[in-house]
C-alpha cells in the first residue's frame, strides 16, 4: 500500500498522492481488462451478425410457443386476459374488504394498484419459470443442429412479454371501469413512460433468464428452488400491499423488509409502473437511472455467465 | 474446405450422473466425484477439399457422429481444431425442431428458421417443398399426425433446400419407400456434384462406394484408416467377417 510521510503542511499534497495513485491503479486495471477480453469486444460485432441471421428464428419460435399455448382450448388468447383479472378480482375481494386496504393514502385505487403489481409480477414469474428450462427442454435441438444457444431463454423471455402485453389489456379495461367510476384515475402522457418501465423490465428478465437456464442445466434443483424463491419474492414486493403498511408497523421485520425494498429490483419496476400509471406522475431521475441500472446490470452479468459455461452444457444434457 | 486438425474429444462418462444439488455436495464430500473420462475421439486429422466426398465408417459408438458433430461445430472439440470454409448443412438428424402440435405449413417455417434459412427464402422455396415431399394433401394437418415415413419426407425435403458449400450427412438416406428413396439419393448426388465439401456416415456400402471420393475407418475414437475408397473398404470387410 501507498505510504504517506506526514511532512508539516503536507497533507493536502499526500491527500493528492493517494487520489493519483489510486487513480493510476483504475486506470491500468481497466487497461489490462480491455487487452485481456479484447477477443470479447471484436467478437461483438461477429455476434451481432449472427444475432441479426437467427431474428428470424427467434420470431418463429415466440409464435409457436404463442400458438402452442392455447391450442385447443376454448377460449384461448382470452386467458392471458381472463386470467389476471380474475385473480386481482378475488385478491381485491380478499384484501380490499377483508384487510381493509381501502384506507391507505398511498393507495388511490386498491383495483389498480393491484392490477399494476400482479401483470409486472405474473410476467417475472412466467419468464423465469419458463427460462429455467429453456437450455434442458431443447436438448434435442442444441445436440444436433447449430443454434446460438442464448435463443432458447431469450425467446422465452420474449414469449412470456407478448403474454404481458395482453394482460395490459386486462389492466387498462379496470382502468377504465375504475376512471368512469370516479375514483381518481385518469388517462395523461405519463402512461406513455410506461414503454420505458416494462423495456427496462423485459432487459432485466432476460438477464436473470440467461443466469437461470444455465444454472438449471448443472442443477435441476432449480425449478424447485425457484418457485420457493419467487414465492417469498411476491411477498417481498408490496404487490397487495402498500409500502405505508410496513412503514407504519412496529413489528422487529421492518427495518428487514424496509432493507429488501431498497435493493429489490422489482420494487422499483412496480413502484415506477404505478406513479406513472396511478399516480399519473414522472419518476424521479433517479429512479430512472436504477431502472436502467438493474436492467444492464442483469443482463451484463447474465450473458457473461452464460458465455462462459454455454461450451458446457452439451456435457450435462 | 474442411480441415481437422489433431481433434480429440472427451466426455466425462456420466456414471451416476450428478443432476442434483444434493448429490453433489454430497459425493463432493465422500470424494466420489472423480468422473471417469472417455475419449470419443482421438487424433484425428483430415482435410477435405471441394469436390471431394469423405465417407466415414466405423462400428456402432466408434465416433462417427461425433466427429460430425465436432466439424458441424454443434460441439466444441476438447483439444485440436476444425477449421471451415463456406456456408454449412448439417443433415445430422432430420426434423429437429418440429413441433407435433403445428401443422405442416407451419412446421415447414420453424425447422426452416431453425437451420438458419430466411423467411424470403422459405417463402419462395414452399411449393418446391410441398411437391418433393408429396403431402400438399396435408399442409394443413398437425404433424403429431402424421406417420413417421410423412414426418419424415417433410423434414428431408427442407434440410435438402439448399446447396451448400458444406456437406454433413448423417445416416439419413433410408427413409420413404423405394421411389421416394431413389429421388432422395438422387437429390444427393445434385447437391454433391454441385462441388460441395462433403462428410458422409454409412452402413450402406453400396453408396459409399457410388458416392465417397475418400473413406476413413473410425475405431474406438482413432482414426485406423484414411485413404483410397476401395482399399479402406476391403479392410474394412476383412475386419467385420472375422469379427462376426
Amino acid at each position: 500500500m501507498y505510504c504517506v510521510h506526514q511532512a508539516p503542511g503536507n497533507k493536502e499534497n499526500s491527500y493528492r498522492k493517494i487520489v493519483y495513485t489510486k487513480s493510476v491503479a483504475l486506470v491500468s486495471a481497466v487497461h489490462m481488462f480491455i487487452y485481456r477480453n479484447g477477443g470479447m469486444f471484436l467478437n461483438l460485432k461477429n455476434s451481432l451478425k449472427v444475432f441479426r441471421h437467427y431474428l428470424y428464428l427467434l420470431q418463429q419460435l415466440v409464435s409457436r410457443d404463442f400458438k402452442v399455448k392455447y391450442k385447443r382450448s376454448v377460449l384461448g388468447v382470452a386467458w392471458s386476459v381472463l386470467n389476471p383479472l380474475f385473480t386481482m378480482i378475488i385478491l381485491n375481494l380478499v384484501f380490499s374488504t377483508l384487510f381493509g386496504m381501502g384506507k391507505y393514502k398511498d393507495i388511490k385505487d386498491y383495483p389498480v394498484y393491484l392490477l399494476t403489481g400482479l401483470v409486472l409480477f405474473n410476467y417475472f414469474s412466467e419468464a423465469t419459470n419458463l427460462s429455467n428450462g429453456a437450455i434442458v427442454t431443447n436438448f434435442n435441438l442444441l445436440t444436433k443442429v447449430y443454434i446460438p444457444k442464448y435463443i432458447f431463454p431469450l425467446s422465452k423471455v420474449l414469449s412470456a412479454a407478448v403474454n404481458m402485453l395482453f394482460s395490459l389489456i386486462a389492466l387498462y379495461l379496470i382502468f377504465i371501469i375504475e376512471m368512469l367510476r370516479g375514483k381518481g384515475v385518469s388517462l395523461s402522457p405519463t402512461h406513455f413512460l410506461l414503454i420505458f418501465d416494462l423495456a427496462c423490465f423485459v432487459i432485466f428478465t432476460i438477464g436473470v433468464g440467461l443466469i437461470l437456464s444455465t444454472l438449471t442445466v448443472f442443477f435441476r434443483d432449480m425449478f424447485y428452488i425457484w418457485g420457493v424463491v419467487l414465492t417469498a419474492w411476491n411477498y417481498l414486493t408490496p404487490i397487495m400491499y402498500p409500502i405505508e403498511m410496513i412503514e407504519n408497523s412496529h413489528t422487529a421485520v421492518k427495518p428487514f423488509m424496509m432493507f429488501i425494498f431498497k435493493i429489490n429490483p422489482l420494487y422499483y419496476y412496480v413502484d415506477y409502473a404505478r406513479d406513472v400509471v396511478m399516480n399519473n406522475t414522472v419518476p424521479s431521475l433517479s429512479m430512472h437511472l436504477i431502472c436502467i441500472g438493474f436492467a444492464f446490470g442483469f443482463l451484463i452479468v447474465g450473458v457473461l455467465f452464460f458465455r462462459n459455461k454455454q461450451d458446457k452444457f452439451i456435457y450435462y444434457i | 474446405m474442411i480441415k481437422v486438425d489433431n481433434v480429440s474429444m472427451k466426455f466425462n462418462l456420466g456414471k451416476d450422473k450428478v443432476n442434483t444439488l444434493k448429490e453433489f455436495l454430497i459425493k463432493k464430500a465422500k470424494r466420489q466425484i472423480k468422473t471417469e473420462e472417455f475419449w470419443a475421439l482421438k487424433n484425428i486429422s483430415v482435410e477435405v477439399r471441394p469436390g471431394e466426398v469423405l465417407g466415414l465408417v466405423g462400428s456402432n459408438g466408434a465416433g462417427k457422429s461425433t466427429l460430425l458433430k465436432v466439424i458441424a461445430g454443434v460441439m466444441k472439440p476438447t483439444i485440436g481444431t476444425v477449421s471451415k470454409q463456406g456456408s454449412i448443412a448439417p443433415m445430422i438428424e432430420l426434423g429437429a425442431g418440429f413441433d407435433m402440435e403445428l401443422t405442416a405449413q407451419e412446421n415447414v417455417f420453424l425447422n426452416g428458421a431453425i437451420l438458419g434459412y430466411t423467411k424470403e427464402f422459405l417463402e419462395s422455396k414452399y411449393n418446391e417443398i410441398v411437391d418433393f415431399s408429396e403431402l400438399s394433401a396435408f399442409m394443413d394437418v398437425p404433424v403429431r399426425n402424421f406417420s413417421s415415413g410423412m414426418v419424415a419426407r417433410l423434414a428431408f425435403s427442407i434440410a435438402t433446400l439448399v446447396s451448400p458449400e458444406i456437406l454433413i450427412v448423417d445416416e439419413i438416406l433410408s427413409v420413404g419407400d423405394p421411389p421416394f428413396q431413389q429421388k432422395s439419393q438422387a437429390k444427393m448426388l445434385t447437391m454433391i456434384n454441385g462441388g460441395a465439401t462433403v462428410v458422409f456416415v454409412s452402413h450402406s456400402m453400396a453408396q459409399i462406394q457410388k458416392i465417397c471420393t475418400k473413406l476413413m475407418w473410425i475405431d474406438h475414437g482413432e482414426m485406423r484408416m484414411l485413404g483410397d475408397v476401395g482399399d479402406v473398404l476391403a479392410e474394412y470387410d476383412k475386419y467385420n467377417m472375422a469379427k462376426g
